[in-house]
């Protein structure tokens, strides 16, 4: 039992990476329907269509970026995990919580934007960057919420 | 630079010129014609305009097909391929067999068309073929029912049946028939074509037994042919449709040589229906035409000197009214110039703006840098540039600013890449140690943000506060220029009291000051002083924005303005991304560092390492490269134009010469 701290940091790195993974799996998976939509219409609009696309899977990078840096700060990159509390291990998983949440339904809500942005990317080409920009309004928060956790997780370097 | 000077511009001529005059100014590129709203008579073009419309409709289509049949056609002057260059010998050639060319332009439509007919035809033939497989074996045609005394049933049994079984139901059921002939043509596992002919008095308990077994009669097929000549007849008629087919394709292989004519056609087409579209905002009167439109002021003097010593023309100059809307040109210094594109994807200034350009390329080089922030993805990125460079030298214009414009900011980006110590994340120190067991790093010339992200949190918020400050006294300067000397004071100095007061009022607590690693300490005089001046900024600003109205309503107003403090509050706190994008770069990168170095001393580690290292690292530049884009942009157009930028202007299009093919060799 002694080491259930390390098993509630491990579970806050589990989320952060499951959570944010699962809405840019759906995100991107959305949108790269909407852009194979128009690919079959105008092929040249692939790389643009494909820049779309990926806006929705930063948050999964974002939850990586996370459970990366809780796993570092555990030692279990260098395959010591050093001893913490209980304590500290739930606020480990507290810390993961703000990127876990925020990435899984941001990056679905940022897909559709993207989806939307794709249709008018195809009727209009030129709104290309205005369609990116839409999509990065909801991004924002997914940012907000990794800033929030890293801060947190980085604070607690000290906490044992 | 700015907004360039633009002139109102009317030419007066005689209608024969007319012509003659346009191509000139088609050619020279540098008038935009408007349509004149006198009360003069217009020309009516649109029937030509149709015609030529067709026309390149037709050899637009054409050369779609061609692109089905030779694909490796490259249509489009993309990147790679500049457009095709056409002689001018070439072009009187062309421009002498016009008709000859859109003629072929129609066959190869027809034949596309007659090609698809005939491959149609072709399946029909192949599936009739694959129907009459099976009676090969039959000598009478499949209509074949009776002779004067016998009957005979030709078709199918279900293939589930095997003939044993076909054979035993038959002696069974049919025992006490002497006269009956029975004989399987043919059997897979779909079918068993049988043939059986029995006396005429018979007819009904032979049918009745083969209708038990699930007897059907052979699609219907009106020849008297037996299956194997129809057969014979069939592969002849698919061999003809082949040969056609094949005629047809080598018709269009030959048309499709004349690819450059056709390209050259649609550009010299398109032009035309241009120049319809001119000629359709003239008016006329008498013997006269009047063009007018707009012109930039430094190309005044060109275009009279060249139009009035070829023709007889008036050609007259105005200076725009105040309110008119007038096109818009930006010109800026050759750094500056990229960034046009952007001012131009979120609108263009109106006539009195400030072109924000200038400015705002200072903080998109440095925002990017900051938000990708390593120096070896910039190093890569600005070398990547430089080669686009090279490469796209005859390409267009909007390239070679995007390859610019990212030469810069990964020029940034490397800036910052060692500043902040980062090179691939820190793979110099992973490789040191794995491969050389010395563990090697590179200080940063300022601090690890991984190590205190909360100085850099406080950095970005504070390029943040510049950034929308300039945004204010952009819109400062603008309302000086007009001269609303009130507007100047109400809109923007009483935010910049409140804003500015607060945020300096706040690094006076030490909680703040704790939290940003700052570790100046402001007197309580200067915070006071700072505090004060937030609420005279407050007071102001509650007193003067609902200023159109009277009594309560006017405190009201100015009770909702003041409430957009919150306003900027989250902007500045928007500038946080700068922090999390540039964290998001150096820890993933870190991530595959880690990852490759796990794998470093197994066996081939090495190759294992750079694989890893290779993929990851590409992944990462082009996400987070992208990310550092999407939202430098999104701080310009939200956070920076929404402070000052109303946008909405024209952008200025001269009636000029377009080609997307070819260009002509002078």
């Amino acid at each position: 039992m002694e080491n259930l701290g390390l098993a509630f940091a491990i579970l806050g790195v589990a989320l952060a990476v499951i959570m944010p993974g699962i809405g840019s799996a759906i995100g991107v998976g959305l949108a790269g329907q909407a852009a194979a939509g128009l690919i079959t219409e105008e092929p040249d609009k692939f790389s643009k269509a494909l820049v779309l696309q990926l806006l929705p899977g930063t948050q999964g990078m974002y939850g990586l970026l996370s459970g990366f840096i809780v796993l570092s700060q555990l030692g279990l990159m260098s395959g010591s995990p050093s001893k913490i509390s209980l304590l500290a291990g739930l606020s480990y998983l507290c810390a993961c919580m703000p990127v876990a949440f925020v990435g899984l339904w941001s990056a679905i809500h940022q897909a559709r934007v993207v989806v939307a942005g794709i249709n008018l990317f195809a009727k209009r080409p030129e709104s290309f960057s205005k369609a990116m920009i839409l999509a990065a309004m909801v991004e924002t928060y997914a940012i907000f919420s990794v800033l929030i956790s890293v801060l947190a997780i980085l604070s607690l370097s000290n906490v044992k | 630079m700015a907004i360039l000077p633009i002139k109102k511009i009317n030419i007066f001529a005689f209608k024969e010129d007319k012509e003659d005059i346009l191509k000139l100014i088609q050619t020279m590129g540098i008038v935009q014609i408007n349509e004149s709203n006198t009360d003069f008579e217009k020309e009516d073009s649109s029937n030509y305009k149709v015609f030529f419309e067709r026309a390149v409709d037709r050899l637009n289509q054409a050369l779609q097909i061609i692109k089905i049949y030779i694909p490796k056609t490259n249509l489009q002057s993309n990147l790679l391929n500049p457009k095709r260059i056409i002689l001018p010998k070439k072009r009187d050639e062309i421009i002498e067999e016009e008709k000859e060319i859109t003629r072929l332009a129609s066959k190869i439509i027809f034949s596309h068309e007659e090609i698809k007919q005939k491959k149609a035809d072709c399946l029909q033939v192949n599936s009739e073929i694959e129907s009459i497989k099976p009676w090969e074996n039959l000598d009478i045609h499949l209509r074949f029912k009776e002779t004067k005394y016998t009957r005979s049933f030709i078709g199918s049994l279900p293939g589930a049946l095997n003939p044993q079984k076909i054979t035993k139901k038959f002696s069974k059921d049919l025992s006490n028939i002497e006269d009956i002939e029975f004989e399987i043509i043919s059997a897979d596992k779909n079918q068993i074509c049988v043939f059986v002919v029995c006396m005429k008095e018979d007819e009904l308990k032979v049918e009745s037994c083969l209708n038990d077994m699930g007897f059907t009669k052979p699609s219907s097929d009106s020849t008297k042919l037996p299956p194997k000549h129809e057969k014979i007849k069939l592969e002849k008629t698919l061999c003809f449709l082949k040969l056609q087919i094949a005629t047809l394709k080598s018709d269009i292989l030959n048309i499709a040589k004349k690819l450059d004519d056709f390209m050259f056609l649609i550009d010299l087409y398109s032009n035309k229906i241009e120049e319809y579209n001119a000629i359709g905002k003239l008016s006329h009167m008498h013997n006269l035409f009047i063009l007018s439109g707009y012109i930039l002021q430094k190309d005044c003097t060109l275009l009279k000197t060249t139009l009035s010593n070829k023709f007889c023309v008036a050609v007259e100059y105005e200076e725009p009214r105040d309110n008119e809307n007038t096109p818009i040109v930006l010109s800026n210094s050759y750094l500056v110039s990229p960034l046009e594109s952007v001012v131009e994807s979120f609108s263009l200034p109106k006539k009195y703006e400030v072109d924000p350009t200038p400015i705002m390329s200072v903080f998109y080089y440095v925002l990017f840098g900051l938000m990708l922030s390593d120096a070896a993805y910039g190093f890569i990125i600005s070398v990547g540039c430089i080669f686009a460079l090279f490469k796209f030298k005859k390409s267009g214009n909007s390239i070679k600013q995007s390859a610019k414009m990212f030469f810069i900011c990964g020029l940034s980006t490397m800036i910052w890449g060692i500043m902040f110590g980062s090179y691939f994340g820190d793979a110099i120190d992973i490789i040191s140690d794995k491969f050389f067991k010395h563990k090697f790093s590179i200080q940063p010339l300022w601090f690890f943000p991984i190590k205190q992200p909360m100085k850099l949190l406080g950095f970005s918020l504070g390029l943040g506060i510049l950034h929308i400050f300039t945004g204010l006294a952009i819109k400062l300067y603008s309302l000086i220029k007009q001269k609303h000397y009130k507007e100047a004071i109400y809109d923007v100095i009483f935010w910049y009291f409140l804003v500015g007061g607060i945020v300096v009022y706040s690094l006076s607590s030490e909680i703040v000051c704790d939290m940003l690693v700052l570790d100046f300490k402001l007197s309580s005089d200067v915070a006071n002083f700072f505090g004060t001046t937030a609420v005279v900024g407050a007071l102001g600003i509650l007193f003067t924005s609902g200023r159109e109205s009277k009594g309560l309503k006017r405190i009201l107003k100015g009770i909702y303005a003041l409430y957009n403090v919150t306003g900027y509050i989250s902007d500045i706190l928007s500038y946080s991304r700068l922090l999390a994008l540039g964290l998001a770069t150096s820890v993933i990168s870190g991530v595959f560092n880690v990852m490759a170095g796990m794998v470093s001393d197994t066996f081939l580690g090495p190759v294992w390492f750079l694989l890893i290292f290779l993929i990851g690292h590409s992944l990462n530049i082009s996400i987070n490269a992208l990310g550092a884009y999407v939202h430098t942009n999104r701080l310009q157009f939200i956070e920076f134009f929404g402070k000052f930028y109303e946008g909405g202007g024209q952008k200025f299009s001269p009636f000029k010469l377009n080609s997307k093919y070819t260009t002509l060799k002078k």
